[in-house]
């Protein structure tokens, strides 16, 4: 155990993460030219990447986060992964205050981004994973079955002693997520998992995290840009936009908001969750 | 104290498996060290040598600048690998990865310290200590001197890779810090001229580097070179250099873990 843990909850039995009100405000540095010298001055703006963000993960769903580019999404996660500290606002999980105990946390999460970065590419898949799992204080027999298992779990059993730059960007992916279950986490983050894979690679990694969350009984995080993929995997759906939570439920239910909107339904077919996003975004802006 | 350990050799590991994938490192693990060397060598040698600060001839010149340049390779290989690691973990994400970890921050940057050291010296130590015992610097008789040195040498230049590993963090481009340690570190520190040939001033600087220290011990042990402050008082000036700087580690860590929780990104610019 990395850190005592601090300021438990009443509630010690939730087997959820719980965020409430969350706001991050960060600090970005201008640089002003002057008429006249070379160097120019900074100036200080406040920027609110998150202004109240509230939501719940439990365990064995998967909740996904959608928006436009910009709206919050990758903050919101680096919050709820502990990475960053929100400004204000509380963040608990299973019952265990996030933003005191982050040491503790960071033994039960993980954060899968999409991409290729993430990785050392000079070095194979297993001596990744054997790395990344020193880094969890893993060791010896245990390290080595569990690298065995999350190999053979992701389909890498027999590229294990390939150097990562010679992977697939599919191959590549699959590596990342046994990287993110090697400190085998509760709780798990993923940002864009399936970035720039083909369709049958995607479908693949998809199905994969569904097992994740509804065999293994990992509470996961889902951001994408592709609407299908929330559609397919999402137990419950949070839309951003500029920082705050603008829509959230079911798919089914997001849907539904728009039967009260008789525009937006321009055939005799359901609409779909990708009107359903553009019609909501578009109505919190007008 | 388990899981510290299992973090730096996991460090160590790494840099080994990722840095010797080509037979070219060859040459910055050996040929350019030497080629610097006999550089310097070959440039004193046509002068006369008549014990100016106690060295006395051709062998005696060839075993100050090697116990000079075996320390400032160590050394010197510290600031190069902190700045390459630190660029490489930032472009690559796994910075970021490593900082989602509960991990030891200490553990990590000694670790790495500790491997850049092993694996880009060693050839180099091996070729200076032949060459003090040719030069008859290390004998039989004090052979036991030899594993001593390079404890002396393992030790001081992980802690002082330490501070520089804690150092990059903060910054994606401290290229200052390669302009500072480079020049200013092989000249005042004694690896190729005697400090005690320094004006006062520059001994003053002198002081500041811990590699200053870390060599005078190794000529006065061996003979080589008598210190105009004693031994003691260099070995003195070692230890509070090293507990300085083990306290920077620390104090940096913890500003950067916190700058880290507040931005997201371990930099400052």
């Amino acid at each position: 155990m990395y850190g005592a843990v601090k300021g438990r909850l009443e509630d010690q039995d939730a087997r959820k993460i719980i965020a409430q009100h969350l706001v991050k405000d960060y600090i970005l540095k201008e640089k002003i030219m002057e008429k006249s010298g070379l160097f120019g001055r900074k100036q200080k703006r406040v920027i609110h990447a998150v202004k109240d963000i509230s939501l719940e993960i439990p365990q064995e769903k998967i909740i996904g986060v959608l928006g436009i580019n910009g709206a919050g999404k990758t903050t919101t996660i680096r919050m709820l992964a502990s990475i960053i500290a929100p400004t204000s606002g509380s963040l608990t999980m299973n019952g265990v205050d996030a933003v005191k105990n982050h040491l503790w946390i960071k033994e039960r999460i993980n954060v899968i981004s999409g991409g290729e970065r993430n990785l050392y590419w000079r070095l194979t898949a297993k001596e990744n994973l054997r790395y990344f799992g020193s880094l969890y204080g893993l060791s010896g027999v245990d390290l080595d079955k569990r690298i065995a298992y999350l190999l053979r779990t992701v389909g890498l059993e027999e590229a294990a002693n390939v150097p990562v730059e010679r992977y697939s960007k599919g191959m590549k992916q699959r590596l990342q997520i046994a990287r993110g279950l090697i400190n085998d986490p509760i709780y798990l983050f993923m940002d864009e998992p399936t970035l720039g894979l083909d369709i049958v690679i995607a479908k693949e990694i998809r199905n994969l995290v569904s097992d994740l969350a509804h065999k293994e009984g990992r509470g996961i995080l889902l951001t994408t840009h592709y609407i299908s993929e929330a559609e397919e995997l999402c137990d419950y759906i949070y839309i951003l936009d500029k920082g705050r939570i603008i829509a959230e439920g079911t798919k089914e239910q997001l849907k539904g908001l728009l039967a009260y909107e008789p525009k937006v339904v321009t055939s005799v077919q359901e609409p779909s969750l990708e009107e359903a996003l553009i019609e909501i975004i578009n109505r919190c802006n007008s | 104290m388990k899981k510290f350990l299992i973090v730096m050799k996991a460090e160590i590991t790494k840099q080994q498996q990722h840095d010797y994938h080509s037979a070219y490192v060859y040459f910055s693990l050996l040929i350019w060290p030497i080629l610097g060397f006999f550089e310097v060598y070959y440039a004193y040698k046509p002068f006369e040598l008549t014990d100016y600060m106690g060295i006395e001839d051709g062998k005696t010149l060839l075993a100050f600048l090697g116990t000079g340049f075996m320390a400032y390779t160590c050394f010197w290989s510290m600031v190069q690998n902190a700045w390459s690691m630190a660029n490489q973990e930032r472009r690559g994400g796994t910075l970021e990865i490593a900082s989602l970890t509960p991990a030891s921050r200490l553990a990590m940057s000694y670790g790495r310290a500790l491997g850049a050291l092993i694996q880009e010296v060693w050839m180099f130590v091996c070729f200076c200590g032949f060459l003090l015992m040719y030069t008859k610097t290390i004998r039989w008789d004090n052979l036991f001197l030899l594993p001593a040195v390079l404890l002396l040498l393992i030790i001081s230049s992980t802690v002082w890779g330490g501070m520089l590993n804690a150092v990059f963090l903060f910054s994606r481009d401290a290229s200052i810090v390669m302009d500072v340690f480079d020049m200013p570190m092989t000249l005042f520190s004694g690896t190729r001229v005697p400090v005690d040939s320094f004006p006062c001033w520059a001994r003053i600087v002198s002081m500041v580097f811990p590699l200053t220290y870390c060599i005078n011990i190794i000529r006065f042990a061996l003979h080589i070179q008598k210190s105009s402050r004693g031994w003691q008082a260099e070995i003195l000036g070692l230890l509070i250099c090293l507990g300085v700087m083990t306290a920077v580690t620390v104090f940096l860590i913890g500003r950067a873990e916190r700058h880290n929780r507040e931005t997201g990104e371990l930099q400052f610019y």
